[in-house]
């Protein structure tokens, strides 16, 4: 963590603060209004905010933290909201203010670089998240089922992964291949937000697979549309011949010349409802039964598996 | 005859032609005089223009036929040397005309 | 030289540029469709494809090293896929609008939105394989002059004057009075934004289409759809002479003069939606402060 964006008065950071991070090898943005800071969130985010109550007028503060906070792939910037103590007499709604940390006027530099520091060691003890997509890894892929397998509500458990990849991986080169799973993580982040916010988890096995997690009864649609989405998106990241073509010519695992389709997305969706799962286990290998015979089929496809014992 | 925006269009005004939607079906036949009504629930069907009898808009600004073809003229201009532009612009001012004179004629 | 220097320090201004404003009618549409919970993001983005400011940003976002595409991303409704509703929410909030409004930039902008037009309209009849690309660099093609306008107002209003004496284009006042003209100045923006060359090069090029390398077609048809709308008079580009016709660029074209009528016809009818909502963001601009 090493790039922090202050948001607030010229007088948020003292000149004593600046240098103490200065000389730790922190480097410092300042923005005096929402309208910088937001485009400095959203072109080129830091990894620590800090900000003050009452930033850039009527509800300033209010809408950067949500800006932060409601992209799935900025969440975890810390953010820190520095408060006069005469503010805190009137008990904040936390709720309206997601932050991780607040700091009381005045302090030293090094109860700044303190907080600072924890906030990363707390970071780097709390979140799994892959390197490449931002999204949580195994650990808390593991949590979020076992969350929602405890839970009266019926869930689905939906096992995404890319068609085809390694040959495209071959044929275009790794970082090209990155960029293919990044642009999966979008689709699905973003669709899961916009469709079925409430309760839903995303997250990231490694390699092309993922999991998300919404409620049964959005598991249609939600499916529906990342699969529109990917075979929207797609052409942006094949090279006009392949697209021209309909396949490419790569090697199998046996090394053999074979015809390859282009990228597409196979989702196996698990449902939970009425508690007849009790472990994470039971769900993926009923998971990983439904992608054997989705992968079989042409094209993005999605199967959910509803089955009652 | 005037064609307009819809949001140009006000009460009283009378249809001088049909009202079709994407599909080609008639939403409105001509002769139908608008209504406020009737006007909100064209704008709700995404109708974005009206052909209405007589001229009822008058647009600041607006030019004669003769001034506007002297325009299109004047536009063309700085390339009278060039074939297919000048062919462009006589095209563009004879579907000008033909759109005028239509109106001219029925009024 | 001095001429030179001056060149440089130009090319420094207007690279450092960071938010180009658009018009408060937009933005205020823009932001009542944010607050309201049933608006998608695909609406979103058919009103963010009409504005020629705010669909550079996004692509610039998009094709940002954090976003992790740089150069690939070239179709607006992918960008709007990629990015998701949250971000271009954000990107509404943190969009800057004209201080003060002249008609210039309502007609810059109507200029822009009608290029698009007519680029779909090319694009499709010549069964290019994603007309939705071509429309966007019709749509962004005189971002350069946006940028002239803004970060060098003194020049602006020099190249303006120049223009009006001289009776000569604003490209070639451009290139007297700075030594560079809106079609370079696009271009180095939207190079320095990550933008994929099939956007770049239309841009570079649209009054030199010979001189595009791989986007020929492409530059050819925005070329041409600059002229047509030019020709027919909707929205204004600074100066109101019809720029001349390439000679290569309209052989690539191959068009016959059999199709310029039902080009017309099609472009004509596309216009009156964009006549539509040009009135209905103009009739409005107080929502948005």
């Amino acid at each position: 963590m090493s790039r922090i964006l202050i948001a607030g008065d010229d007088s948020l950071i003292v000149p004593e603060c600046r240098l103490l991070l200065d000389a730790k090898g922190y480097t410092l943005k300042h923005c005096g209004n929402l309208h910088d800071a937001l485009s400095q969130v959203l072109e080129d985010p830091p990894d620590l905010l800090v900000t003050e109550k009452g930033f850039s007028g009527k509800n300033g503060d209010v809408e950067l933290i949500r800006a932060v906070k409601a992209c799935l792939q900025k969440a975890n910037i810390p953010i820190f909201l520095v408060v006069d103590e005469t503010q805190l007499q009137v008990e904040l709604d936390w709720d309206n203010y997601p932050v991780d940390d607040i700091l009381t006027r005045p302090f030293t530099p090094e109860v700044l670089l303190t907080r600072i520091r924890l906030a990363e060691s707390r970071m780097a003890r709390a979140f799994d998240n892959n390197p490449l997509s931002r999204l949580p890894g195994n650990t808390s892929i593991i949590r979020a089922i076992q969350r929602v397998l405890g839970e009266p509500d019926g869930y689905a458990v939906c096992y995404v992964d890319i068609d085809n990849f390694k040959p495209y991986n071959d044929r275009y080169g790794f970082s090209r291949g990155d960029e293919v799973i990044l642009m999966v993580a979008r689709v699905m982040v973003n669709v899961v937000d916009e469709l079925a916010r409430k309760g839903s988890f995303v997250g990231h096995i490694g390699g092309d697979d993922f999991v998300f997690i919404v409620r049964e009864e959005m598991v249609e649609p939600v499916c529906k549309k990342i699969l529109a989405n990917f075979d929207l998106v797609r052409n942006m990241f094949l090279s006009a011949e392949d697209i021209a073509v309909g396949e490419f010519v790569g090697r199998d695992r046996q090394d053999r010349e074979t015809r390859f389709g282009l990228l597409s997305l196979s989702i196996a969706a698990v449902t939970t409802g009425g508690g007849k799962y009790t472990h994470y286990g039971e769900v993926s290998s009923v998971a990983s039964q439904l992608k054997h015979c989705v992968k079989k089929m042409d094209g993005s496809n999605y199967l959910i598996d509803r089955r009652d014992t | 005859m005037q064609r307009i925006l819809i949001a140009q269009a006000g009460p009283g005004m009378v249809l001088a032609k049909e009202i079709l939607n994407p599909e080609g079906m008639v939403l409105c036949g001509a002769g139908t005089e608008l209504s406020e009504a009737l006007i909100e629930r064209l704008i709700n069907m995404d109708v974005v223009d009206v052909t209405v009898e007589g001229h009822p808009v008058n647009i600041e600004g607006e030019k004669t036929l003769r001034e506007e073809l002297q325009e299109i003229d004047l536009r063309f201009q700085r390339v009278e040397d060039i074939a297919p532009l000048m062919y462009l612009k006589k095209r563009i001012q004879a579907r000008l005309a033909a759109a005028r004179s239509v109106g001219a004629g029925k009024e | 030289m001095m001429d030179d220097q001056k060149r440089a320090q130009f090319k420094k201004v207007l690279r450092e540029i960071k938010n180009l404003p658009t018009l408060p009618g937009i933005v205020a549409k823009l932001g009542k469709m944010a607050e309201n919970p049933d608006t998608t993001t695909e609406q979103m983005g058919r009103v963010i494809s009409k504005d020629h400011i705010l669909a550079s940003k996004l692509l610039k976002l998009v094709n940002s090293a954090f976003y992790g595409f740089p150069q690939r991303i070239s179709s607006l409704n992918s960008a709007i896929i990629l990015l998701g509703f949250n971000v271009i929410k954000s990107l509404i909030i943190s969009a800057s609008i004209f201080e003060v409004m002249e008609s210039q930039d309502v007609e810059l902008w109507e200029h822009s939105l009608g290029c698009a037009v007519v680029c779909n309209v090319l694009a499709r009849h010549l069964g290019v394989k994603d007309p939705e690309e071509i429309s966007t660099a019709g749509l962004i093609h005189d971002i350069g002059k946006v940028a002239i306008k803004m970060e060098l107002p003194k020049e602006y209003q020099m190249i303006t004057e120049l223009s009006q004496e001289k009776q000569i284009s604003r490209l070639e006042a451009e290139q007297e009075i700075l030594g560079l003209d809106h079609a370079e100045v696009g271009s180095w923006l939207a190079k320095s934004w990550n933008l994929p060359n099939k956007l770049v090069e239309p841009i570079a090029c649209h009054h030199n289409p010979q001189l595009a390398k791989e986007e020929q077609l492409a530059s050819a048809i925005v070329h041409f759809a600059n002229i047509m709308i030019r020709g027919l008079g909707y929205g204004h580009a600074g100066d109101i002479w019809v720029p001349p016709l390439n000679n290569k660029a309209w052989k690539l074209l191959g068009l016959a003069p059999a199709d310029i009528d039902p080009l017309l016809q099609e472009i004509e009818e596309k216009l009156w939606d964009v006549k539509g909502f040009s009135l209905d963001i103009q009739s409005n601009p107080e929502g948005a402060a």
